[in-house]
């Protein structure tokens, strides 16, 4: 038997018996919950999502911006700096960062990083080359780091557990200020194109009960994957929360064990009475995230689903057009944003009936779903609605509105295949 | 059915990333002995490690495994019982630039007693000092090795090498 041969025929089979299984959440249990009225206070229960009082946050719409306000940020801190973010790598657009953070931890504070281990698969925009991982400079820079979940040879005897990636990106700065968002310490999220990045989103605030849960979680996941322990009670947290307030649900997603993300798009789904907004570059379409879509539409609600041209690498861009047909006939707006720049639409945002909202890393995908794990802040607050409806109009200003012909035109055997690949890759 | 016993295994599978410390992994190495307890050939080393106390990296480790040797048509394969304890760590350890991943040096003490694979016979007893044992949160990985081995037969002593080890954990 010819193995070659029957690769392809095996990850196929694979990948639609994985979706396929996984299309559990029906029309039904929408139904179920419109039927009942459930807030969003009792979904967030459901799912066990803390909720804590903060300030309002405040927004950075691109990598580049983004990434200049954290230098100031290091800079500001006196004890302690913990990042988590996705892809770490060693490039010169991102060195002042990692320069800023060996200068601190050198002048006393306690910095560490913990970087998810696909860093090491990343390559140049359009160029055949890979960029490579931070670790080694970060050792270099006598900087504190962990490899979540090391894609090593000793790690083959579970296949899921290569596929479990920690997609998080997170900042905690001195118990005070949290960030969090999907921008990562990369080139290609600070500084692709150059001076401006991707056009995505970081909200920071200050709230110091997400604090503390967000301390918790980086200090679990450090402690797994270190050789060197630490300790939540090392972190202390400023009990002081100034200025006006709001709440915020913590969604913090680790499938299967704590699967908080489909619950939180069932919830944006149900939540909407008029208008439901997906600001989602990443969104490759499976039957059930199609479904939740299609009874939002059902109920009269306007869906728009915002995705993007420019993504750096271009199985990613082939992946989300193919669903773009399904979302037409469902009765959706699907709008292709157009940076005038070229910069690729990374963020991940949510807003319904403008004013429930999300802002983290879950893209509306069966990856965000399951395997990786994900954060994301809900607000039920009509102020940060509009802030990010408002938001939306700007980049509506440089989208077009797809049309089916134009749908139709994505539909070939490449971005099947590739929607299909990005079920597990992407 | 199928499909439920399908999504139940690979729901099982994927929980390994999920609890609060390691509690399970696995275990593989290669063994050469002087010893009257085996002959001269390789024996490699396949087992589970159940972690104490998941949270401490000190933490003792269970290990349960088998002794494997080359040549198994000639030597019936043994079974050991082991426990592994932590004599101290040293984070800036010598080796520390030469890896990828943040690392400690943790030499580790293990004894075993090891029993017939077919029969409910002590075989023999080992002590077995990792001077070169790494750990990396969730791997550990030891070369150079040195055994005590005790043959409960032969009322000899013998030694060995454990030429490396690679633990990692699973669950």
């Amino acid at each position: 038997m010819d193995m070659k041969r029957l690769k392809p025929f095996v990850i196929t089979t694979f990948l639609i018996l994985l979706i396929t299984l996984s299309s559990c959440s029906t029309t039904s249990k929408l139904q179920k919950i419109v039927d009942h009225n459930y807030s969003v206070e009792h979904m967030m229960g459901q799912i066990e999502a803390p909720e804590f009082e903060s300030t309002y946050p405040t927004f950075y719409q691109t990598g580049y911006e983004w990434h200049k306000h954290s230098l100031d940020l290091i800079a500001e801190a006196e004890d302690y700096i913990l990042i988590s973010t996705f892809l770490g790598v060693e490039h010169p657009a991102v060195f002042p960062v990692w320069k800023a953070l060996s200068e601190k931890a050198a002048s006393g504070v306690d910095v560490y990083i913990i970087i998810d281990s696909s860093s090491n698969f990343q390559m140049v925009p359009f160029v055949n080359e890979r960029i490579k991982a931070a670790f080694m400079q970060l050792k270099e820079l006598n900087l504190n780091f962990v490899e979540y979940n090391s894609l090593s040879t000793s790690n083959i005897f579970l296949i899921p557990n290569l596929l479990t990636r920690d997609h998080r990106k997170y900042w905690i700065i001195d118990g005070k200020k949290i960030a969090v968002g999907g921008v990562n310490v990369n080139q290609t999220s600070v500084d692709y194109p150059s001076g401006y990045g991707n056009t995505d989103t970081m909200i920071e605030l200050t709230s110091p009960g997400a604090t503390r849960e967000l301390i918790d979680t980086f200090v679990e996941t450090w402690n797994k994957f270190s050789s060197q322990s630490i300790s939540s009670n090392n972190f202390s947290v400023d009990p002081n929360l100034e200025g006006e307030t709001t709440k915020l649900w913590f969604v913090n997603h680790r499938w299967p064990t704590n699967s908080k993300v489909a619950t939180m798009f069932d919830t944006f789904a149900t939540y909407a009475e008029k208008e439901l907004w997906l600001v989602q570059g990443y969104t490759f379409l499976t039957p059930k995230l199609l479904k939740r879509i299609e009874f939002a539409i059902s109920r009269g609600v306007e869906v728009n689903i915002m995705l993007s041209e420019y993504s750096t690498q271009p199985k990613y861009e082939m992946a989300s057009r193919w669903g773009v047909l399904d979302l037409i006939k469902a009765g959706a707006n699907v709008y292709i944003f157009d940076s005038p720049v070229g910069s690729f639409l990374h963020s991940k945002m949510i807003v319904a009936d403008g004013k429930l909202v999300t802002v983290g890393s879950a893209n509306y995908n069966f990856r965000s779903e399951t395997l990786s794990l994900e954060l994301n802040f809900v607000f039920e607050d009509q102020k940060i609605g509009q802030e990010v409806l408002d938001y939306i109009g700007e980049l509506l200003k440089e989208s077009r509105l797809v049309t089916i012909e134009e749908a139709e035109s994505f539909r070939t055997f490449r971005t099947w295949y590739n929607h299909l690949l990005m079920q597990i890759w992407g | 059915m199928k499909k439920v016993l399908i999504v139940l295994i690979f729901l099982f599978i994927s929980l390994s990333l999920f609890a609060t410390g390691w509690v399970l992994g696995y275990q593989v190495g290669l063994d050469g002995y002087v010893s009257s307890s085996y002959n001269l050939d390789e024996i490699f080393q396949v087992g589970l490690n159940l972690n104490l106390v998941p949270s401490k990296l000190y933490s003792p480790i269970i290990k349960v495994g088998t002794l494997i040797p080359k040549n198994i048509n000639k030597e019936a394969p043994l079974v050991n019982f082991g426990l592994s304890s932590g004599v101290f760590v040293w984070h800036n350890h010598l080796l520390k630039n030469a890896f990828r991943r943040q690392s400690a040096q943790m030499p580790r003490i293990e004894a075993s007693l090891i029993l017939s694979f077919t029969e409910p016979v002590l075989h023999s007893a080992s002590l077995l000092f990792k001077p070169f044992n790494y750990t990396f949160g969730d791997k550990e990985v030891a070369v150079g090795s040195a055994y005590l081995v005790y043959n409960f037969e032969a009322n000899d002593f013998g030694w060995g090498i454990r030429v490396f080890e690679i633990n990692h954990w699973l669950f």
